[in-house]
């Protein structure tokens, strides 16, 4: 009984949906009735004309947009290919290139002593002998080397002449606390330079030309010591960037 | 812009079909819309047809499985209806927006559309179309519950709402239609001397 009254439901239901497709289908034929009066009426307004052309225009752009995809989708995968191909090729010839700069020698390194408050540097000339007496007083530091770039804001200032040494200071007018002292100084016969290293922010090695630069990066001041032969040329910059105090070492060259 | 909307529909076939329903239809739909802005006394903002029948498409394009079982005059109901209840969406909240307490005198004052009145007109012999037909003699706003409530999925509070009228005459009207389709379906089968 139970069963019966359930179908029964079911079947008044499906009846029920199947009445209201019917109401839908008979209310849409009706409405397209309707629709071709009014399309005879308006045939000379040209809005459906319109409409169809901005339909023909978002086909268009939606299939330039696919094309536009399709053509990514082969050629990403050539791109990437070439891409790693260029980038094989760029660090192999980048290794070569570091490795024939290794080839070259670093030919001016630095002999080094680490102490707990600084880092002493030693270097002795190589000769069989001393240098005589009477050469000692021919020996002049002179200005061997120059710098080729120059910080922003910073203007020549004071030099300072020894022997051995030629030390030359470049400053800020506008701030005094920034400069940097460029020193040049040529070993007689031995050498020792002592670099301020006490809980410094970095030590590093960095080649300049084909020496071996000793970078030391503490409280905003930037050291670089490297040596060039006999001559040994040291950088101190106060309060300018590390990069700015690197440029300016790098721009260092022979006269 | 709503046409870049239309190339977004995956199947090429709905997309050919929603394309030329609107294509076909757009003046159609736009006139059911300005009619009933018209209707609830809106007549100064008929130019808004157009972007309700916009979001009638959108809705539809969110309907893609109700549409696929649909033929193509019905899809052309489903389509109308979907315009008329944005437009009365609006309406409604265009009154709500003016603090108009008019909205459901307004609402329940839209006019018998004389169109339906052809259907006991139709000779049609299948029956689903026979059943369509019981139903199509009710009052127009019955059939816009049904239509409402079955085909776009309304709630009865959301039908209240549109319509301007009380929770229960919605729930009576459904009840009403499903009686008519039962009584109807026992002549039929029974015959008329048991009734």
């Amino acid at each position: 009984m139970r069963e019966n009254q359930q179908q029964l439901f079911c079947l008044e239901e499906e009846l029920f949906h199947t009445a209201l497709l019917g109401l839908l289908e008979l209310e849409g034929r009706q409405l397209m009735r309707e629709n071709q009066q009014l399309q005879s009426q308006s045939q000379h307004d040209g809005s459906a004309a319109r409409l169809r052309k901005l339909e023909k225009q978002a086909r268009r752009r939606q299939t330039l947009r696919l094309g536009c995809q399709n053509v990514q989708k082969a050629v990403k995968p050539v791109i990437v290919h070439a891409a790693v191909i260029f980038l094989v090729l760029s660090m192999s010839a980048g290794a070569l290139l570091w490795a024939s700069a290794d080839a070259r020698e670093i030919l001016y390194t630095l002999v080094i002593t680490q102490y707990e408050r600084y880092t002493e540097i030693n270097y002795r000339r190589q000769m069989q002998s001393p240098r005589p007496e009477e050469e000692l007083k021919y020996i002049d530091a002179g200005a061997s080397f120059m710098p080729t770039y120059l910080p922003e804001g910073l203007e020549m200032g004071s030099t300072e002449q020894g022997r051995y040494s030629y030390a030359v200071t470049y400053e800020n007018p506008k701030d005094p606390a920034q400069w940097i002292v460029f020193r040049q100084v040529t070993a007689a016969q031995q050498l020792v330079i002592q670099v301020d290293t006490e809980n410094a922010d970095s030590v590093r090695w960095l080649p300049i030309g084909q020496s071996e630069a000793m970078v030391v990066v503490k409280d905003g001041c930037t050291q670089v010591v490297w040596r060039v032969g006999d001559v040994f040329l040291s950088v101190v910059a106060e309060q300018i960037p590390q990069e700015e105090a690197l440029a300016f070492a790098y721009g260092i060259s022979e006269i | 812009m709503f046409f870049l909307l239309l190339q977004t529909i995956e199947d090429q076939k709905d997309r050919e079909r929603l394309t030329e329903f609107y294509l076909n239809y757009f003046a159609l739909l736009k006139n059911k819309a300005t009619d009933v802005l018209i209707r609830c006394g809106l007549s100064d903002k008929t130019n808004l047809a157009e972007d309700l029948v916009q979001d009638a498409m959108i809705r539809l394009m969110k309907r893609m499985e109700t549409i696929q079982k649909l033929s193509d005059p019905q899809l052309v109901a489903y389509g109308v209806k979907t315009v008329q209840s944005c437009a009365l969406d609006y309406c409604r909240r265009d009154a709500v927006r003016h603090k108009a307490v008019l909205a459901q005198e307004t609402l329940e004052e839209v006019q018998e559309d004389p169109v339906w009145q052809a259907y006991s007109d139709d000779s049609e012999q299948q029956l689903f179309l026979r059943l369509g037909q019981v139903l199509a003699a009710l009052p127009p706003r019955d059939r816009d519950i049904l239509i409402y409530k079955y085909f776009l999925e309304y709630s009865d509070k959301r039908i209240s709402e549109l319509l301007g009228i009380k929770g229960d005459s919605v729930r009576m009207a459904l009840t009403r239609a499903r009686q008519k389709v039962k009584t109807f379906w026992h002549l039929e089968t029974v015959g008329k001397e048991e009734v």
